[in-house]
């Protein structure tokens, strides 16, 4: 991934950091305590360059707990939040959306890029399979989990069950939903290459299309169940299709495009990636094709039809190190503590049982396709995360269902907290015990001595 | 596509322009201080085809907020660019030759106002002070790139480009003070001299905060992350405290170069950032003039630039006795009258800061005064340095090297 060098830090180095961040903070406090009321257009850019420095220095910090960076930026961006420490308020971190469109793109395009199909080849059978019990049997396990605590959630306990069971439909393609950033954030910091690190880019990567397929269809069979009558109407699957093959389509041309300017120009390539990021996403927007497949189709093209996949992966990379940490840490200042506070024990429960049954469900693939030790033990852990497609979905919910959306958005909220905090942790757990991340770090001190 | 996400598109097509031309070609095209952009943003604003709307402009004022303030950090940085203790000293020097300029223009502007005696204006000294401060600046830049055009080298093209290091010392201090004593900040129960304090004090902790990030080792990617944030940090927390962003950023600047071990290396990030940012802001500048809210300032404008010419003229004839290169004493006339980036940004944060009709003001007399610059300076630098006999022989007998710039400037060498 990134080329950057491993360098030992000393605790003279961790002192600095902490102090660093006391500073920081300091300087944000300072800010808003002598100026509580300031135009948002004015904040904004303290905002930024607050959740940018402490990111990056919450995740140095926690790096010696042997945490990933992403709880780092989590963290910092939770500290600061309106929630917590109230040093960002709701306009200036809503202010802040824009930096999501280029990091969902950003993501795209380099987990297209790092899909090469000879390993693919490799692992389609473990991939497909483990994707299809994931999507099929999580799905159905999730529905009934769901329904046993239909009588302690609000917004279900006084509905019938067809209705409840329309609501369950669509909580469970949620649940089986994954989250391409967080795997992207970890496998960029830690440069893992091994099986795992392999099938979790291949599985998040590929279910995150199954999934927006998964959910426009459980719409269509949904509504008549929650708002009565009988099935209306098959457009919406029709959109579907034209969508995903015009997104594929777009995708396509938008690879041979930047595999065209790379092999001609290859320069400025941070200012092209950025108006693709916020420009042509928007465009995409505009002509109804699906931005994160179309990058994802982008970036494999380039890799995997031309010679530039390398070319386009360094930018990328630099890109996403410091996009990763505004991202993340903007998704920290979000989390809703005291919803999470009021929701836990549901929240916790559907927590814990999506993560037992992912975990059986992966077992029970790897079993039948025989994957190697790695994957059959910590193949799972990729796919605890959730972040900011589940969270995207279910806004697609509260637009098609506005009198439960909010409600159902809140649960929504409270456990992708949870996943968000918990996934990444286990995942980069997992590349360390496997010593894929060990081996990127042997990588490094090769490169130091071959240089040297 | 919205008329937001098209200006999007128009700026970063600039900033592609303005990166591309910081390569090999950087010394051949387009103006230093990017005055063509200026007229270029006039042109689409509100006062001419209104392309680019008044709320366009507003939603993009945290880029240009964020962006005068990296021009600013990128001159700072500049500062400490000369390695030798006779740099330095020339640096200094310099400075204080851009003090007597502010002080002259700024001497003119109240002889002016007592004559006009406008009704509308603030106190004289506010007006007379900013006028002072986008008025004085040599932009450093600007003389590196007409050096290098010329491919000239010698003891002299070395003394400009040494003495114009530090040109925006003074002004920077004076639009922290005009910053400071304008109404709507944060620190109101506090002295004036707290509030210029504060200005320096941000600038100079965070800088410090970063170079000590920046550690012993120097990694790119990781190094783009501690810079942009904690320049985004300091400037944002200054500009919502009502202080000087730009100062804070120059003082920045100052302080990351002079405090890092790796400051060429940091010099060398950053330069090739600043045509990028230049030009996008540049845009955005000339797009944001409101001509129509000054309509009692142009014999002041007028003054302000005669004034500038007469104090530039004057610093050119003393430039040869301050800062002896030999024998021969060759006066530089209004060679160092091209302005930049540096001028651009404090004009943008007055211009905000100080409101109509002021500020809009402000904002054309830069506009103005980057124009003339950039029409005399180079023609009258070029003339001193050939008079100084540093001019190469024709171009296709010298290798792109030979121009009387310095390894450590970096994004004119290339």
């Amino acid at each position: 991934m990134s080329h950057s060098v491993r360098v030992d830090k000393t605790i003279g180095t961790r002192l600095i950091q902490a102090l660093s961040l006391g500073v920081v903070f300091g300087a944000l406090w300072a800010a808003q305590h002598w100026q509580p009321e300031a135009d948002t257009r004015l904040t904004l850019v303290a905002a930024l360059g607050f959740l940018l420095l402490a990111g990056t220095l919450s995740s140095e910090l926690l790096e010696t707990v042997r945490l990933p960076h992403l709880s780092g930026y989590l963290l910092a961006g939770m500290l600061a939040g309106p929630y917590i420490g109230h040093l960002l308020d709701h306009a200036t971190v809503n202010a802040l959306a824009p930096v999501n469109k280029l990091t969902l793109a950003l993501i795209a395009l380099a987990g297209g890029a790092e899909l090469r199909v000879a390993s693919l080849r490799s692992l389609l059978r473990s991939v497909s399979t483990a994707l299809v019990l994931q999507c099929v049997l999580g799905f159905f396990v999730m529905l009934a989990v769901f329904m046993g605590l239909t009588p302690w959630l609000q917004f279900t306990a006084n509905l019938e069950f067809g209705a409840a069971l329309g609501i369950g439909l669509l909580w469970s393609v949620l649940a089986v939903s994954r989250s391409p950033s967080a795997c992207m954030a970890i496998l960029s910091q830690t440069r893992a290459r091994g099986p795992v690190a392999e099938f979790a880019l291949a599985f998040v990567m590929s279910s995150d299309v199954v999934v927006v397929v998964m959910m426009a269809t459980v719409i269509v069979f949904a509504r008549p169940l929650i708002e009565g009558g009988g099935l209306r109407s098959l457009d919406d699957l029709n959109v579907l299709g034209r969508m995903i093959l015009g997104s594929i389509s777009v995708g396509t041309s938008l690879g041979l495009l930047l595999a065209a300017y790379l092999r001609l120009v290859g320069r400025n390539l941070l200012l092209v990636i950025l108006a693709l990021g916020f420009v042509v996403t928007d465009l995409m927007h505009y002509a109804q094709v699906d931005p994160t497949l179309a990058f994802l189709v982008a970036g494999f093209v380039v890799q995997n039809l031309t010679q530039q996949g390398e070319k386009l992966l360094e930018p990328v990379q630099s890109i996403s190190s410091i996009v990763f940490v505004v991202f993340f840490a903007t998704a920290g200042a979000h989390l809703d503590i005291p919803l999470l506070q009021s929701m836990w024990p549901v929240a916790l429960a559907l927590c814990a049982s999506r993560a037992i049954s992912t975990i059986l469900i992966a077992r029970l693939s790897s079993k039948v396709v025989r994957d190697p030790e790695s994957i059959r033990r910590w193949g799972w852990s990729s796919l605890v995360s959730q972040a900011g497609l589940t969270l995207g979905l279910s806004d697609v919910i509260v637009r098609a269902f506005p009198d439960f959306g909010s409600s159902f958005r809140s649960l929504v909220i409270a456990t992708v907290a949870i996943n968000e905090v918990v996934g990444p942790v286990c995942f980069k757990y997992a590349l360390d015990k496997t010593g894929e991340t060990l081996a990127s770090v042997e990588r490094d001190d090769q490169a130091v001595e071959g240089a040297s | 596509m919205n008329g937001s996400m098209g200006l999007l598109l128009g700026l970063l097509l600039v900033s592609y322009l303005g990166s591309s031309r910081s390569g090999r070609w950087s010394p051949r095209f387009g103006s230093p201080s990017a005055t063509e952009y200026v007229m270029l943003g006039l042109l689409l604003g509100p006062f001419a085809l209104g392309l680019i709307d008044r709320s366009g402009i507003s939603e993009f004022e945290p880029i240009l907020v964020a962006g005068a303030s990296w021009l600013a950090l990128v001159a700072g940085v500049g500062y400490g660019g000369s390695a030798t203790r006779h740099g330095l000293r020339f640096a200094v020097l310099g400075a204080l030759l851009t003090l007597i300029v502010a002080l002259g223009v700024g001497a003119a502007v109240l002889a002016t106002l007592d004559l006009l005696a406008p009704a509308d204006t603030a106190p004289g000294w506010v007006l007379a002070a900013a006028v002072a401060t986008v008025g004085s600046a040599t932009t450093h830049q600007g003389v590196r790139w007409t050096v290098a055009r010329s491919r000239a080298r010698g003891p002299l093209a070395a003394s400009v480009i040494d003495a114009t290091r530090a040109s925006p010392v003074a002004p920077a201090l004076v639009l922290a003070t005009i910053c400071a004593a304008a109404p709507g900040h944060g620190l109101i129960q506090t002295t004036l001299l707290v509030r210029v304090s504060a200005t320096v004090g941000i600038g100079a902790a965070l800088g410090a905060v970063a170079a000590l990030l920046l550690g012993r080792e120097f990694r790119r990617d990781e190094s783009w992350g501690i810079l942009l944030g904690s320049a985004l940090l300091g400037a944002g927390v200054a500009a919502r405290l009502g202080l000087s962003a730009v100062a804070a950023m120059f003082t920045f600047g100052i302080v990351l170069s002079a405090s890092s071990p790796h400051r060429a290396a940091i010099r060398t990030l950053v330069a090739p950032t600043d045509r990028a940012v230049l030009l996008p802001v540049a845009l955005l500048a000339g797009a944001s003039l409101k001509l129509a809210a000054i309509p009692n300032y142009w014999v002041l404008l007028l003054a302000a630039l005669g004034s500038r010419l007469f104090m530039d003229s004057f610093r050119g004839w003393v430039f040869p006795w301050l800062f002896p290169t030999g024998e021969q004493r060759t006066r530089l006339g209004l060679g160092l009258m091209s302005t930049g980036g540096f001028t651009l940004a404090a004009a943008l944060e007055l211009d905000s800061r100080l409101g109509d009709p002021m500020g809009p003001f402000l904002l054309l007399l830069a506009a103005a005064g980057n124009l003339v610059g950039e029409l005399l300076a180079p023609s009258a630098l070029r003339a001193a340095l050939e008079r100084a006999g540093e001019l190469a022989q024709p171009a296709s007998d010298a290798p792109a090297s030979s121009v009387g710039v310095r390894s450590s400037d970096p994004g004119v060498s290339a």
